[in-house]
């Protein structure tokens, strides 16, 4: 059977829709972020935190108690409809002493995430890039931060400074990042010497770009596992700089604070021990199920 | 699930200790209750108590604190011992007289021997009280014999160079005094060691002379600072002679078996004391557990018999509950107040502070808070201290009104404040404590409902308070005090211009005159006068606003019979047993 | 190696005149002294305590004669504590704490890392899942909580163990738990992460495309990449839990050294706080070089003395 040449049409040249790409350019930050939504643990971590911070930040404005109103002969109650949380042992509504005590512990736990990431990490990788000399000198400034006992200077601080959130932020931000500095050292100072390193430094890339571009995302495991672990010890942080008299006057009061005021009457009244200690850890498996997820998200060898 | 890993590790721990030898039956046989009954019933006769810190010391001349007191009272006897009402009563000393002037005193001795055995004698009294105005041993406590003549000279002598005028100390050239040599320090110090008041007349005879008459002496020789001491073995032992059973040679019911810091003190029978039949008990066990919560935890378990210092407050209404016949309330010698920084506006103005101290509901605090039994506290001077006659808060009364809102309030309108208008911004100073912290939340949110005033709080840590309220740097500032002998003056002379406790700024001629008057006076009825008055003046003026007279609370098992524990005593066991 | 180690040992002993000189200046200008106290002193009485303590003397001069001291590892006699010297008390104490101490790292370590390492190769499987959660809320949970938890219920309730105090085998066993809480938590944590961070590497594929056996790539390629980071954080972790901690020591009634250190700031009794001090920074920088000598040791290509 013939067939004839008009039964052949030529092709639109389609080189160019083949080589199109069809999918909007995803930038790393899209990507990432792509990859921590289709994470369900991730997410809800997110959700609750969100949850947590709207309740702290806006709840107070709900309720119709504020958190020093002390009500007669509503001392030590357990949680009622009336009073979700409790009272305490001044007949203080426990829901809204949470919300209000939620502020000062969130700002305090984003506060040493915060510096952890900039300055520790920064830090531990100069540190570790450098190495030699320039290592051994930064890692014993860290070694004295972190032998001169905490409450020496806290209680300086304390006699120089007016208790308050700024007092806690100036107290946590001298100290608290020399774990991170640490751990980060340590990783840059194994992945500096890979395979992936010298190909950056022969493509001539600079300093800060083998530092942020390079190093950290590798080294993001033990970031992540320090951030985790620095929102609960940020929290009691505060609760004993408080202690020492640097934290926010009574009668407000941070999670840490009523946590530690609850565990005298642990066998008493459960709930003054219970809620706090709860809203510090759900706050702390929210971060957690955040920072996996971001872990993940991150990881540029998990980018396909 | 955290059980369940606890669980876990606990599995896997016993079986890596399962091996080693079990070491642990020392509390089977004291453990009451649990374990069928012992087959002898005159069992081990062992009290386990806590005294809460680690002694400093037990060298009585120097300790200062509460739970050394303890330990030494069972360790060592003065001249007088307390009984369980807290009179003196023969201790060493079988006898004494007083003489008209009652400022001599002699003190018979009995025949008494130290823990090995050596006699008591009238020269161990005169070695140990000399010893504590030593100013090389340097003591905290000297000054609880400046009543002896000379006493206080020789505790005070010159340590460095002075200026001609003998008074001013020459300065070096680093703006520092310069130190004396130490010979010459020596040299003064047995001058003026010899003329300190205390004599022994024979082995047995012991003659004291007073600056002045002081009724409470007696009680005073009970006190831990006139104890004797056993001079051979002080002088041979080393600094820490009073850590080592070898070397702490005591005259009292009870001898020490081991000392280990932070963890216990055991002492035992002392056969050597002169009524070692009175003693019953074999073994005395101090813990030295600081957690109020683990040392209640540890009495409810059964693994204590008394909780002298360390029940937990927090719980007490459970406790009230669950342990009636355990917990006991005793009355204290100590006042809760708040002190006025009376050099700083507006609380320079007698009439903000009486505003202040009148809108506070103390049935409020001692009821909701506290909630020992304390006593609200509308006067200075605690019950249980003697008048001429009867007790002195008794007939002296109540100074005002508890929670007088509506004289607070005109009394505020009279300073210039109306309904609290325009009061300037001031803040209540404590040093960190939950207890402390609800006493101020309440009295702060008192002030706002009652008087329309705001006050802020600020918590310090303890050195920081105790400077920043000498240095008189704060408006209004907790207080706490505990007097140290049964007689009104230890609340009194506080608030004498300038003296070292007051911190307060307040300072009042009238006050002093009548201070000074009760001090050096021998009539029992003007020293009391004096003292009503001092303290009506106070009230007046009202430096300070009390707030509750404490009380002590304590746990003793039921089986624990015989304590006593009497106003300024520790925890009494000498005649104590136990009867299950 | 050698040269950069003794290079290492001297700027340990900088390090630690460092840190003597500036914890001496600080505690001195805090405010208080050993010797205050509710009942204010007589003026007197005070100016007899300060000379025989020697605290009446200029401030450089006992600053030099301190040092001298130090040097000769004579810490000085306590303020507080009568008739006892620094070293009595750590030498005391430390020997308590670093029992407990050594007890729970080593716990923590033995279950720790092998489990962080098994959860990562069983990644999201239920032992993974299990642990992970575990090790994250001990974490969230506060030591005292967790204390006061274990107090509580196996000591008071179930009386498994007693509830406080010190002296037989028993008596470690809560407060171990409590104190390797956190490292253990931790330990297995980072263990995970580091280990899942190692999974994707190209040498690891490359390794399992030889064929060379999984348990051979988990041991040779991964655990000892992945201890980097771990053998990093474990310095500050043993020298912090090793000197003891106050909360446990407080609630237990342990008489370990941790509560000392606290107990000395409050009361002013500078001699223990700067005995404590130095002794716990030659811990910690002890164990920062043993730490990264063992770093150097697992992963060869760690250089410490190449300057970069």
């Amino acid at each position: 059977m013939a067939i004839s040449d008009s039964r052949f049409a030529p092709l639109p040249n389609r080189q160019a829709a083949a080589e199109r790409i069809t999918t909007p350019p995803i930038s790393f930050a899209a990507d990432a972020w792509r990859r921590f939504k289709a994470n369900p643990a991730a997410l809800a971590g997110l959700v609750i935190l969100v949850l947590i911070a709207l309740a702290a930040f806006v709840g107070p404005y709900f309720t119709e108690y504020s958190y020093s109103d002390q009500i007669r002969g509503m001392n030590n109650k357990p949680p009622s409809a009336e009073h979700w949380f409790g009272t305490d042992p001044l007949g203080r509504d426990m829901l809204v002493r949470i919300f209000i005590g939620g502020r000062i512990s969130l700002a305090v736990a984003v506060f040493a995430g915060l510096l952890q990431l900039v300055v520790g990490v920064a830090y531990g990788a100069v540190a570790g890039l450098r190495g030699g000399r320039v290592d051994n000198f930064m890692m014993r400034i860290v070694d004295i931060l972190d032998t001169i006992p905490l409450t020496i200077y806290v209680i300086l601080l304390a006699v120089l400074l007016k208790p308050g959130l700024t007092s806690i932020f100036i107290a946590i931000g001298v100290v608290y990042w020399t774990g991170m500095a640490r751990l980060v050292r340590a990783s840059v100072l194994a992945l500096k010497e890979q395979e992936f390193m010298l190909a950056a430094r022969a493509l001539g890339a600079s300093r800060s770009r083998l530092v942020f571009r390079h190093l950290v995302p590798n080294a993001m495991a033990p970031i992540i596992v320090e951030l985790t672990f620095s929102v609960p010890r940020a929290i009691f942080t505060e609760s004993f700089l408080s202690f020492i008299g640097l934290g926010v006057s009574a009668p407000m009061a941070s999670w840490g604070v009523l946590a530690s005021d609850g565990f005298a009457v642990m066998r008493s009244y459960l709930w003054e021990l219970a809620i706090p200690a709860a809203a510090i850890v759900m706050t702390t498996i929210a971060f957690n199920f955040v920072g996996d997820g971001l872990r993940d998200a991150l990881d540029p060898k998990l980018r396909r | 699930m955290r059980r369940f890993i606890a669980g876990f590790l606990a599995v896997s721990m016993l079986a890596a200790v399962g091996c080693s030898k079990n070491t642990d039956n020392k509390e089977q046989t004291t453990d009451k209750g649990k374990d069928p009954a012992p087959s002898q019933p005159a069992a081990a006769q062992v009290i386990r108590i806590n005294i809460g810190t680690d002694p400093e010391t037990l060298d009585p001349a120097v300790s200062t604190g509460v739970p050394e007191s303890n330990v030494q009272l069972s360790l060592y006897e003065g001249l007088m011992r307390l009984d369980k009402d807290g009179k003196p009563v023969a201790g060493m000393a079988e006898t004494h007289t007083v003489s008209p002037d009652g400022k001599t005193y002699t003190f018979k001795l009995r025949d008494a021997k130290w823990s090995n055995g050596d006699a008591v004698t009238a020269n161990d009294f005169v070695y140990a009280w000399k010893r504590a105005l030593d100013p090389m041993l340097a003591s905290e406590y000297a000054y609880q014999l400046y009543y002896l003549e000379g006493a206080e000279a020789a505790n005070t002598i010159p340590l460095n160079q002075l200026e001609a005028d003998g008074k001013t100390e020459k300065k070096g050239a680093d703006g520092k005094p310069i130190a004396r040599p130490e010979a010459d320090i020596k040299k003064d110090w047995e001058a003026a060691a010899a003329k300190i008041g205390v004599k022994a007349v024979d082995a047995k005879t012991l003659e004291v002379k007073l600056t002045s008459a002081t009724p409470y002496f007696l009680s005073l020789t009970a006190f831990h600072t006139l104890y004797p001491v056993h001079q051979k073995s002080v002088e041979a032992g080393k600094a820490d002679w009073f850590r080592k059973p070898e070397t702490l040679v005591g005259n009292g019911p009870f001898k020490l078996v081991s000392w280990t810091p932070k963890d216990k003190v055991i002492v035992e029978k002392n056969p050597n004391y002169w009524d070692a039949k009175a003693v019953k008990l074999d073994k005395v066990e101090y813990y030295l557990i600081d957690s109020e919560a683990t040392a209640t935890q540890m009495f409810e378990a059964g693994q204590l018999d008394i909780i002298e210092s360390g029940v937990n407050n927090a719980e007490l209404p459970r406790l009230k509950k669950e342990y009636p016949d355990e917990l006991k309330i005793l009355p204290d010698l100590g006042l809760y107040y708040y002190r006025f920084n009376v050099t700083k506006a507006p609380m320079n103005d007698v009439k903000v502070r009486k505003a202040l101290t009148l809108a506070i509901d103390r049935q409020l605090i001692v009821e909701t808070i506290t909630q020992g039994g304390q006593l609200p506290a509308m006067s200075e001077v605690p019950g249980g201290m003697p008048d001429v006659s009867g007790d002195f808060r008794a007939n002296g009364k109540d100074f005002f009104k508890d929670n007088d809102i509506a004289t607070a309030k005109d009394l505020l309108k009279q300073a210039g404040y109306p309904d609290g208008k325009g009061f300037p911004k001031f803040t209540i100073m404590y040093n960190t404590s939950e207890g402390h912290k609800r006493i101020a939340e309440a009295i702060q949110e008192m002030w706002k409902k009652n008087l329309g005033i705001n006050v802020e709080l600020e918590n310090v840590e303890w050195q920081v308070y105790l400077s920043r309220q000498s240095e008189l740097d704060y408006d209004i500032s907790r207080a706490g005090w505990i007097g140290d002998y049964i007689d009104p003056m230890t609340f009194a002379d506080m608030w004498v211009t300038k003296g070292g406790n007051n911190q307060t700024g307040w300072a009042n001629a009238e006050y002093d005159k009548l201070i000074a008057t009760a001090k050096n006076s021998a009539d029992v009825a003007v020293r009391m006068k004096a003292m009503h008055d001092s303290e009506k003046l106070l009230m007046d003026e009202m430096p300070i606003l009390p707030i509750y007279h404490y009380v002590r609370v304590r746990m003793v098992s039921k089986n624990v019979k015989n304590w006593s524990e009497p106003l300024t005593s520790g925890m009494n066991l000498r005649e104590a047993y136990l009867q299950k | 190696m050698a040269r950069y180690i003794l290079q290492r040992v001297i700027t340990m002993l900088v390090v630690a005149w460092v840190v003597v000189t500036l914890t001496f200046f600080m505690m001195k200008a805090l405010p208080g002294g050993p010797f205050a106290s509710e009942k204010k002193l007589p003026e007197a009485i005070l100016k007899n305590i300060e000379r025989r303590y020697k605290l009446d003397r200029p401030l450089m001069e006992q600053y030099f004669d301190y040092l001298k001291n130090v040097v000769k590892w004579d810490l000085g006699p306590s303020f507080k504590y009568e008739g006892r010297t620094v070293n009595d008390v750590i030498n005391k104490g430390f020997s308590v704490s670093a029992k407990l101490g050594g007890l729970s790292i080593l716990i923590s370590l033995v279950l720790g890392v092998p489990i962080g390492v098994i959860g990562a190769m069983r990644h999201n499987g239920l032992l993974d899942r299990v642990t992970s959660g575990l090790a994250i809320l001990t974490a969230a949970a506060p030591s005292f909580v967790i204390a006061g938890l274990l107090q509580y219920y196996l000591g008071f309730k179930l009386k498994w163990f007693p509830p406080a105090t010190w002296g037989t085998t028993k008596h470690y066993v809560l407060p171990t738990i409590a104190l390797c809480s956190f490292s253990l938590a931790w330990l297995i944590k980072l263990t995970r992460s580091s280990m899942l961070e190692v999974t994707n590497q190209d040498y690891v594929r490359t390794a399992r495309a030889k064929g060379i056996p999984e348990f051979w790539v988990v041991y040779r390629h991964m655990i000892k990449n992945a201890l980097v980071p771990v053998i990093a954080s474990l310095a500050p972790l043993t020298a912090g839990i090793l000197v003891g901690s106050f909360i446990i020591e407080f609630i237990f009634a342990i008489p370990g050294v941790g509560r000392e250190f606290v107990v000395s700031i409050t009361n002013r009794d500078y001699t223990v706080t700067l005995g404590m001090t130095v002794f716990y920074g030659f811990l910690l920088t002890g164990f920062t070089l043993v730490g990264d000598i063992l770093t150097a040791l697992v992963d060869p290509r760690v250089r410490l003395d190449k300057e970069g």
